[in-house]
């Protein structure tokens, strides 16, 4: 009986399903990819440095959809892990660049979570990655926040449509993790204030854990959220940051 | 590989509903688990179920108890790398009325508990590197702090808000040292003490769920599924999760406008 347990367990948490990763350049997307593969899926990645095609444009979730499709057939798992980066003074702000943003991070949401439910039938998961700054600000991440703010409520429709069927929808909100965008961005703060030294270390300090998170700490939770282990979660935002928003 | 391999955990409240399936499911993952509980025939059965696990009889709201518990309950282990506290008693139903002992007892064994429980788990889990507190707090009813619901029991509301603050605050200076600190939110769980606390105010649980409806989006839990709320945080595949509570509901809280009849 124990060993019959073990050996479920031992199959990993996604054993058996079929995933789309849609990437972006920040590295969370592949580790996505990487972790549900290694938790048992099978998984079809568009966009990020090592998916199949360019994934940057509201045309590209369809497209997505129907290449992960032929690849792996039926999905019962869809990850929208894009995120277009901006760091911008409200001084500098133009609507040019919000639409840009609100275009790819909003809609990208909007449209995935309708193709999502038209792909996956009867049960499974779709899991939005947004982030902290959708929640709380800085001043120069106010717009790329903004654009993903519609991320809660967007999780929580989805999330009570698909409810009866066993459809779950919930969106993981990243705090400081370590990725090239977020070390440019410590850099050009860092500059501007005229600080020395390492200002990714000085950045993260801060973040009541101590540290900067990994993209495979993204995926782990991501993992589990989407995992059978969590069949009562739907229409929640998980906080991965160690601490950073509430603590 | 169990998900819980080798850690040593104990859980308060173990002796029926959410408590005792987080024991359960613990268990299962691996890990070794001491069960406490007020009740000592409930804490015994689930502790026999287990194994003979390591069992103890405890007031939550008694300072002294709970450090005594916790520590032979660490002895017992081995060691202490995660704590669970899940316990429920009376709640009331009034402000107006509500007596100074009833709000004193259901704020004692909520809130005051968690932080006993907690106090007394530090250094033990500090010893062995690093570990993990939870606690369950609750959806309906005290949720992300400033969207506290309290919903239509105010003493228990109150102390499930106090609960959430200690849950964030002592992620807040304890995370560095690996002691991370999380809580789940269950939404209406099919448990005895729900289900009791539903009889002795004339309302039947199905009667109460059919009119709940809608607002369960994925109907009412089983304690087995909100204990898996516990697993995650208590996992590695939560390592960067702290000072977080876990909505663990159906979606009851994303439909609650508009929806939730109470
Ligand atoms: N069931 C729900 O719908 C629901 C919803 C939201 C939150 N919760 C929370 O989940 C937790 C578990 O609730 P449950 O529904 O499983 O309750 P339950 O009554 O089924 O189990 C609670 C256990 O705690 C024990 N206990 C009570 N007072 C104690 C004390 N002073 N010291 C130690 N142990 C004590 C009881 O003996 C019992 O075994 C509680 O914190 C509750 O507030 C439950």
């Amino acid at each position: 009986m124990s060993e019959m347990i073990d050996m479920t367990l031992a199959a990993g948490l996604l054993e058996g399903s079929r995933c789309l990763v849609m990437a972006g350049a920040d590295g969370i997307g592949e580790a996505i990819a990487n972790r549900f593969r290694s938790e048992g899926a099978a998984v079809h990645q568009t966009g990020g440095a090592s998916g199949t095609g360019s994934f940057c444009r509201v045309e590209d979730v369809a497209a997505s959809f129907t290449a992960a499709r032929a690849a792996l057939g039926k999905l019962n798992l869809v990850v929208l892990a894009y995120s277009q980066w901006s760091t911008m003074s409200p001084e500098k702000w133009s609507t040019d660049r919000f639409q840009e943003l609100m275009a790819s991070n909003a809609a990208m949401a909007v449209e995935t979570g309708r193709l999502a439910l038209r792909e996956i039938e009867g049960s499974g998961a779709l899991c939005f990655i947004s982030t902290d700054w959708a929640l709380a600000t800085s001043p120069d991440l106010g717009l790329m926040g903004a654009s993903k703010a519609p991320l809660g409520p967007i999780t929580k429709s989805l999330a009570l449509h698909g409810a009866k069927r066993g459809l779950r929808v919930n969106a993981i909100f990243m705090g400081l993790i370590d990725s090239p965008q977020l070390r440019a961005f410590a850099a050009e703060r860092g500059a501007e204030a005229g600080i020395s030294g390492d200002a990714f270390e000085r950045l993260v300090a801060r973040v009541p854990i101590g540290r900067a998170g990994t993209p495979d700490e993204i995926a782990k939770a991501t993992a589990f959220i989407c995992s059978p282990r969590s069949r009562h979660v739907t229409g929640v935002s998980v906080l991965v940051d160690g601490g950073l928003l509430y603590a | 590989m169990a998900i819980l391999n080798g850690k040593r955990a104990l859980v308060i409240g173990a002796g029926s509903g959410i408590g005792q399936a987080t024991a359960r499911l613990f268990h299962n993952e691996g890990a070794r688990v001491a069960c406490a509980d007020l009740n000592r025939a409930a804490a015994q059965a689930t502790a026999a179920e287990l194994g003979a696990a390591p069992c103890f009889q405890l007031d939550i709201a008694d300072h002294q108890q709970v450090h005594r518990t916790v520590d032979s309950a660490a002895k017992a282990l081995g060691g202490l790398d995660l704590m669970v506290s899940t316990p429920f008693g009376p709640v009331s139903f009034v402000i107006e009325n509500l007596p100074p002992e009833q709000w004193q007892r259901e704020f004692n064994v909520l809130a005051s508990g968690t932080l006993y429980a907690f106090q007394a788990a530090i250094p033990w889990l500090r010893k062995a590197g690093g570990g993990v507190l939870l606690s369950a707090t609750a959806s309906l009813f005290g949720d992300y702090g400033a969207h506290t619901h309290p919903a239509i029991f105010p003493a228990y509301s109150a102390a499930k808000a106090a609960q959430e603050m200690i849950i964030k605050a002592t992620a807040m200076l304890h995370s560095r040292e690996g002691i991370r600190s999380c809580g789940v939110q269950p939404g209406f769980t099919r448990t005895e003490g729900a289900v009791r606390t539903l009889e002795e105010n004339g309302i039947q649980v199905d009667q109460f769920e059919a009119r709940i409806g809608e607002g369960m989006p994925m109907g009412m839990a089983m304690p087995e599924a909100v204990a898996e709320g516990f697993l995650f945080l208590a996992s590695d595949y939560a390592s960067y999760i702290t000072g977080y509570t876990l909505l663990v509901d159906g979606g009851s809280y994303a439909g609650r406008f508009g929806r939730m009849l109470y």
